[in-house]
């Protein structure tokens, strides 16, 4: 089974996203990181997950959009833009509903793009159809 | 000639019956009038009976004898001829008379055209410079010695170039005049220029001028130019101009700053959107894991205080997702289309019915209505109102929403109607100002952020909108797009 990325630099949110795929009863391991940096380092093998095998790519990437150093569209544009991850499904998973960041985020090459609801049950639910889609009923891309 | 008999031969009759000069004769002692012929009698107007019971005195004028009385009282001037002749023995005079009054008076009407001609060129506020095919002073009128500071009497003969053109245009000026002796060509003649001209002492100040030829008396040509020193125009137009560059220079600050404070409130309302929002995910997010995961060792009250920490997070996510839509409403860039009010909304008031089924509403929607405006801020006002007239017409078993259209001079204005709760006039100011509710909570949930996005929306078009309203007897929002 392949991991969720979960791209997320604030903890409640990364802890109440893990609750949230626990109350979905999704299993696939979650690999944590928490700024644009540190997301390309483990997609590409690089810096402190060098000796990572670089052809493992998770199941989906969950982004966030505002993050420390490299923000979620910076860490898009490089992911699309490199041929080993140009097809790894991405989900933009933010507070936004500004206009631009949802013409940037599709025009940048995003698979989906989902607000974070305010309240709890709705992002259960949330993650619910989410997990249901990527996990279960989406074909992975081949393997460049 | 000597004074000899008058013959009546047919000669001498026909040289004085058929000349076609007035003539008559008078006796030289009485000066009676003994005969005249018939163009005396056809330019005098008196017949020849009339003629010969006058004396020579009744024609001429008592002060001037080179002027004549005509039978219509007419004056005109003449010259005579006399020749003493012997007539039946008397001594006579035969006189002719040449009309001179036709040339008279166009020699004095050529004397007045003359003068007013130099009076205009006297008194004109424009130079007016009249040189000849050699290029030298003709005339020099009194403004063109104010400008250019040089007497008539002093320039008259002398070569135009020398004196008020500058030195550098000179050869230009000279060469041009050679090739119209030469060849007929110009480029000057009868057009309006612009070019620089040099007073006597030297400085050089912008003229316009308009040049023509003329023939002179003797069919020589000449050249006159009218010539005005447009120095303040020119400094007025330089102002202007640097006004202007001023002006423009203002405005690229001002809209420099205003870009500035524009990009200032969008980074604000993006940093709103997000990093507001992010604490209400932990409150509503946590508050739910702890009654999850303590269940039932929480006491009802403690339930309670979380249910009520979770809608508090509700409503504070309701507001800043309505201010967010306030913001986007005064930014976001706008265009005019034809927008069809009749199916817009048609299509809200159907989603209404569709989130709400069990509701029993009756809509009235005036056919046809077409507004001027921008199409997605059009439905965020047209969403607000008819969201308003739903939610205060909840509860009521007979409730009716009306969408409709009136009149005011030539601008149309928009009305939506409804029966609901309506709202007490004296609190009518308060409608449209942010955050400021007519009804509790409880009663009616909302933000009061609404109607005052529907006014910056109406604003921004150039439009308005007013309500009136009773409590319990429902409300009507009117709005302006123009």
């Amino acid at each position: 089974m392949h991991e969720i990325l979960l791209i997320e630099d604030n903890a409640d949110d990364v802890d109440l996203t893990l609750r949230a795929l626990r109350k979905n009863k999704i299993a696939n391991d979650v690999i944590i990181v928490r700024d644009g940096v540190e997301a390309l380092d483990y997609l590409f093998a690089a810096g402190q997950y060098a000796g990572r095998d670089p052809a493992a790519l998770p199941q989906v990437v969950l982004l966030d959009l505002k993050l420390p150093r490299l923000d979620g569209l910076q860490v898009l544009e490089r992911v699309r833009a490199n041929p080993k991850t140009r097809l790894l499904p991405i989900v933009i998973l933010t507070s936004s509903t500004e206009q631009r960041d949802l013409l940037t985020g599709y025009t940048l090459g995003a698979n989906s793009y989902i607000r974070k609801p305010v309240e709890f049950e709705q992002f259960v639910d949330a993650v619910h159809q989410l997990g249901l889609y990527w996990l279960l009923l989406n074909q992975r891309p081949p393997l460049p | 000639m000597t004074p000899g008999a008058l013959s009546s031969t047919d000669g001498v009759r026909l040289l004085f019956a058929g000349n076609p000069l007035p003539m008559w004769l008078y006796d030289l002692e009485t000066r009676a009038i003994l005969e005249v012929n018939a163009a005396a009698v056809a330019h005098y107007g008196y017949s020849r009976d009339e003629f010969l019971r006058m004396r020579l005195d009744d024609i001429r004028t008592d002060e001037d004898a080179g002027r004549h009385r005509l039978r219509d009282g007419r004056i005109i001037e003449v010259d005579t001829a006399s020749q003493a002749v012997d007539f039946g023995g008397r001594p006579a005079a035969l006189q002719v008379v040449h009309d001179l009054t036709a040339r008279r008076d166009s020699e004095r009407a050529l004397e007045r055209s003359e003068a007013r001609k130099a009076a205009i060129v006297e008194s004109a506020l424009d130079c007016v410079i009249t040189m000849d095919a050699e290029g030298r002073v003709v005339e020099f009128n009194p403004a063109a010695e104010r400008t250019f500071g040089y007497c008539q009497s002093d320039v008259v003969g002398r070569p135009l170039a020398d004196l008020i053109i500058p030195p550098d245009l000179r050869q230009k000026h000279r060469d041009g005049l050679a090739r119209h002796r030469e060849t007929g060509h110009h480029t000057v003649l009868g057009r309006r220029l612009e070019m620089r001209a040099m007073r006597a002492n030297g400085a050089q100040f912008p003229v316009e001028l308009a040049i023509t030829q003329i023939r002179g008396s003797g069919g020589q040509a000449l050249y006159t130019g009218f010539v005005r020193d447009i120095s303040d125009r020119k400094r007025a137009e330089e102002d202007l101009r640097l006004l202007n560059a001023e002006l423009e220079e203002r405005v690229r600050l001002r809209t420099t700053e205003l870009q500035a404070a524009a990009d200032e409130l969008e980074a604000f309302s993006y940093s709103v959107s997000h990093d507001l929002r992010a604490p209400l995910r932990s409150i509503d997010g946590f508050s739910q894991a702890l009654a999850e995961d303590a269940g039932s060792s929480l006491p009802a009250e403690a339930k309670g205080h979380l249910d009520r920490i979770r809608a508090a997070t509700q409503r504070m996510a309701h507001l800043i997702d309505d201010l967010l839509s306030l913001s986007r409403v005064a930014r976001s860039p706008m265009t005019r289309e034809r927008v069809d009010v009749t199916d817009l909304a048609g299509r809200i008031l159907a989603e209404l019915g569709r989130q709400s089924p069990d509701r029993m509403v009756r809509l009235t929607i005036a056919p046809a209505m077409m507004a001027s405006g921008d199409p997605r801020l059009l439905r965020v006002a047209l969403e607000n109102l008819l969201e308003n007239a739903w939610k205060f017409t909840t509860g009521r078993e007979d409730a009716r929403i009306e969408v409709g259209q009136t009149q005011d001079g030539s601008a149309p204005v928009f009305f939506v109607r409804d029966n609901g709760a309506g709202f007490d006039p004296a609190y009518v100011g308060k409608l449209f100002t942010p955050f400021q509710r007519l009804h509790a909570s409880s009663e009616f949930p909302g933000t009061g952020i609404g109607l005052a996005t529907v006014r910056r929306i109406m604003h921004r078009h150039g439009g308005r909108v007013w309500a009136d309203g009773q409590p319990g007897q429902g409300a009507c929002f009117y709005f302006t797009l123009e």
